[in-house]
C-alpha cells in the first residue's frame, strides 16, 4: 500500500513537472513576449522585410512583431496609432491584377465606405505602382501597390484620421521608398 | 511472481477505473482537449475554405504514416509495445505537441523580431524555433508516456520507439497543416498545392524529420529510466545530451547552412544540399539504432540461450531472431518449403520464442511458464510441417541477382514485370522439387518490382486525374 502511494506521489510530481515543461513553452514564452517591448526601427537604411524587398520606415516607427513574419515577406509597423503593412510575395500577374486584389480585400473590410481610383505612382528606385485612398467611418487610409520582375509588394497604411494626417509626409515617403531586387 | 502476474506484467492498467486513479492520465487527456481545441481554432476556417484539399492531405499523409508505422513495428518486432500506448505517443505528437509549439513558435519569432533584426530573423528563425520548442515539447511527450507505463520501458530501444511515434504524430500533423498553408497561399481549394507539400515534405524530407529526432530523444530518456544504479548526474546528462543530438539535427535542417551552394548551383544545388543533410541525420541515427537493437537482441537472446533447449530454440532460430531480415529468410525457406502454411508457422514460432524471452527477462521463471504454452504449439505446427530448424540460412545464385537487377527495369518499362515474377514461380518450384532453400533475391527482386509497378500506376492515374 505505501509502495502505491509512494508511486501515486512520483506519478504526480512528473505530472507537475510536465504540466510545467508544456505551460513554460506554450504560456511562459508568449508571456515573455508581450513583456518585451517593440523596438524602434532605424530610419537611416532600409529595412529588408523579404529576401528581394526593403523600405526605408518612417520617423518613429516600431516594428508589430506579433503581425510580423519576414519567413513570408510580411512585416508591420506601427507610427503611434497608424498601422502600416508591408507584403512581399511572388506574383505572377500584372500590376493591375494586384492592384484589384488588394481592393477587393479592402472593399470586404467592414466599414469601408469608398476607394478612389487608382493613381500610377512611381518608387525613388523607379519601381511601377499604383495607388488609391479610402475612407471609412472613423478610419482612413491608403494602398500602394508595386510590380517588378514576378515580385509584387503591397503597403497598406491605415489609421484614424487624425493619426494618418499627422503622419501622412513621413509615411508617403516611406511608401515611395520600395525597392524591389531583381537579383535575389 | 504467479504465471497470471506474469502474463498480466505486459497490461499497461489493468482497467479504466485503475487508470482514472493516476494524475498523468488526467494531464493528457487535457492537454489533448486543449491541443485539439487550439489546432481547430487556428485552421478551422482554412480546413471550410479548402475541404477536398483537406481531405486528401490526411489521405495522403495517413498513408506516408502507415508506412513509418510499419518500418518502427518491424524494429519494434522482438518486444512490441503495447498498441493503445503507442496511439497515445501518436496523440500526443499530433495534437498536443504540435498545438502547443504553434502558440510558441509564434511568440518566439516575435521575440526575435523583437531583439534582432529581420534579415536574422528570416534567414534563422526556423532553426531556432522550430528545434527549441517542438523537440522539448516532444520530449515531454516520451516522459509522459513513461508516466503513463513505466513498466513498458525496458530497453533504450523501447525510448526510440516511443520517441519515433510521438515524432511520427507532430510530423504528419504538421504535414497537412503545411498543406492547408500552402493551399491558402494558392487561394482556391486546389489539390496540387497538396501534391507539392507531400512530394517536398513526405518525399524529400520525410525521411529525416521528426520521427528520426524524437526516436533520439527517446533514446535518452529510456537510459534515464533504466540505469537506476548509475547517478542523477549521468542520468539527467544522457537524457539532455540526446535532446541536445535531435535539437542539432533539427537545427541542421532548418538552417540555411551550405546555402552558398544552393546559390551556386542551382536546383542541383538545393537538392544536393538537401540530400547532405539528410543522409547525415538519416546515417547518425541508423548507427546509434544499430547498437540499440543489438542491445535489445542480446539480452532477450541470452534469455534462450541460457535453456540450451532446441524445442525451445535452436542456435540457428536465435540467430535468425535479429532482425527483420533474418527473421524473413527463415519464414521465406519455411515458405519455399512448405508454401505460405510453413511461412505463418515459422512466423508463429518467432513470435513465440521472443515472448518466451521477454517473459523471462521481466517475470523470471513464472514469465517462462506463462509463455511456455503458446511457444510448445508453434513448434508442434512447425514440426507437423517436417521443419526442424527454422534458421535463416541462405544460399546466393546468378538468378537471384539477375532477378534484383531486372526489377529495376521496371522503371524503365513496366513490362519487365513479367522477368522478376517469372523467375520467382520457377525458382521457388525448382528449390522445392530439389528439396534445396531458394536465393530470397527473388523474392526481394519480386516485391521491388512490385513496387516500382505500383509507383508507375500512381503516376499514371495522377497524369490521368490532371494532377501532376
Amino acid at each position: 500500500m505505501a509502495g502505491a502511494s509512494s508511486a501515486w506521489r512520483r506519478n504526480l510530481a512528473g505530472t507537475i513537472a510536465v504540466a510545467a515543461g508544456v505551460a513554460a513553452l506554450s504560456l511562459g514564452i508568449p508571456a515573455l513576449n508581450r513583456a518585451i517591448p517593440n523596438a524602434t526601427v532605424s530610419t537611416e537604411r532600409p529595412l529588408a522585410f523579404a529576401e528581394n524587398a526593403s523600405v526605408v520606415p518612417p520617423e518613429g516607427a516600431t516594428i508589430d512583431a506579433r503581425e510580423t513574419s519576414p519567413e513570408q515577406g510580411v512585416v508591420t509597423m506601427a507610427v503611434d496609432g497608424v498601422r502600416y503593412r508591408l507584403t512581399a510575395e511572388a506574383f505572377p500577374g500584372t500590376l493591375r491584377q494586384l492592384a484589384d486584389r488588394i481592393r477587393a480585400e479592402v472593399q470586404n473590410i467592414s466599414g469601408i465606405q469608398g476607394v478612389s481610383a487608382d493613381q500610377p505612382v512611381t518608387s525613388e528606385s523607379g519601381v511601377p505602382g499604383l495607388q488609391a485612398t479610402f475612407v471609412a467611418e472613423n478610419r482612413t487610409g491608403w494602398y500602394t501597390v508595386y510590380l517588378r520582375g514576378g515580385t509584387g509588394v503591397t503597403a497598406v497604411v491605415d489609421g484614424t484620421d487624425a493619426s494618418v494626417t499627422g503622419h501622412r509626409a513621413a509615411l508617403e515617403s516611406s511608401v515611395r521608398t520600395v525597392a524591389i531586387d531583381q537579383t535575389a | 511472481m504467479s504465471v497470471e502476474q506474469a502474463t498480466a506484467r505486459r497490461r499497461v492498467f489493468p482497467s479504466w477505473a485503475a487508470a482514472a486513479t493516476w494524475p498523468s492520465v488526467w494531464l493528457f487527456v487535457v492537454l489533448t482537449v486543449l491541443g485539439v481545441v487550439i489546432l481547430g481554432t487556428s485552421f478551422g476556417p482554412a480546413i471550410a475554405d479548402a475541404p477536398a484539399a483537406f481531405v486528401l492531405a490526411v489521405v495522403l499523409f495517413a498513408i506516408h504514416g502507415t508506412v513509418f508505422v510499419v518500418v518502427i513495428r518491424a524494429v519494434d518486432w522482438l518486444e512490441p509495445e503495447p498498441r493503445w500506448l503507442l496511439a497515445a505517443a501518436v496523440v500526443w505528437g499530433g495534437f498536443v505537441a504540435s498545438a502547443n509549439a504553434l502558440r510558441a513558435n509564434t511568440a518566439l519569432e516575435s521575440i526575435l523580431v523583437k531583439v534582432t533584426s529581420l534579415s536574422f530573423v528570416r534567414d534563422w528563425a526556423p532553426a531556432i524555433e522550430g528545434p527549441t520548442d517542438e523537440e522539448i515539447l516532444k520530449t515531454l511527450g516520451i516522459v509522459m508516456i513513461v508516466l503513463l507505463a513505466r513498466r513498458q520501458i525496458n530497453s533504450v530501444l523501447d525510448g526510440v520507439v516511443y520517441g519515433a511515434f510521438v515524432g511520427l504524430g507532430f510530423q504528419e500533423v504538421e504535414n497537412v497543416t503545411y498543406s492547408l498553408n500552402a493551399v491558402a497561399a494558392a487561394g482556391t481549394d486546389s489539390l496540387g498545392p497538396v501534391l507539392q507539400t507531400f512530394v517536398v515534405r513526405g518525399l524529400l524530407a520525410g525521411l529525416w524529420s521528426h520521427t528520426v529526432y524524437s526516436a533520439i530523444a527517446g533514446a535518452g530518456v529510456a537510459y534515464a529510466v533504466l540505469h537506476r544504479e548509475r547517478g542523477w548526474f549521468n542520468r539527467i546528462g544522457v537524457a539532455l545530451g540526446a535532446l541536445a543530438l535531435a535539437w542539432l539535427m533539427h537545427f541542421l535542417w532548418n538552417s540555411p547552412a551550405a546555402a552558398s551552394l544552393t546559390d551556386l548551383a542551382g536546383s542541383f544545388g538545393t537538392l544536393l544540399v538537401l540530400l547532405i543533410k539528410g543522409f547525415l541525420i538519416l546515417g547518425t541515427f541508423l548507427v546509434l539504432l544499430h547498437f540499440f537493437r543489438r542491445d535489445e537482441y542480446v539480452g532477450l537472446a541470452g534469455q534462450l540461450e541460457t535453456l540450451r533447449d532446441p524445442w525451445t530454440a535452436t542456435p540457428h532460430e536465435i540467430a535468425a531472431l535479429r532482425g527483420w531480415r533474418s527473421r524473413g529468410r527463415a519464414r521465406w525457406n519455411a515458405f519455399v518449403y512448405a508454401g505460405p502454411r510453413g511461412y505463418r508457422r515459422v512466423r508463429q514460432l518467432q513470435r513465440a520464442q521472443a515472448d518466451l524471452a521477454v517473459g523471462m527477462r521481466d517475470g523470471g521463471q513464472a514469465g517462462y511458464a506463462a509463455r511456455l504454452p503458446a511457444l510448445q504449439r508453434a513448434r508442434y505446427g512447425v514440426y507437423q510441417l517436417g521443419i526442424p530448424d527454422a534458421d535463416a540460412l541462405h544460399v546466393t545464385t546468378v538468378t537471384g541477382w539477375i532477378s534484383f537487377v531486372l526489377a529495376f527495369a521496371v522503371l524503365v518499362s513496366p513490362l519487365f514485370i513479367v522477368f522478376p515474377l517469372a523467375l520467382l514461380v520457377i525458382g521457388v518450384a525448382r528449390a522445392r522439387s530439389h528439396r534445396q532453400r531458394a536465393d530470397p533475391r527473388l523474392r526481394t527482386a519480386a516485391v521491388l518490382a512490385l513496387v516500382f509497378l505500383l509507383a508507375y500506376l500512381v503516376t499514371v492515374l495522377a497524369r490521368a486525374a490532371g494532377l501532376a
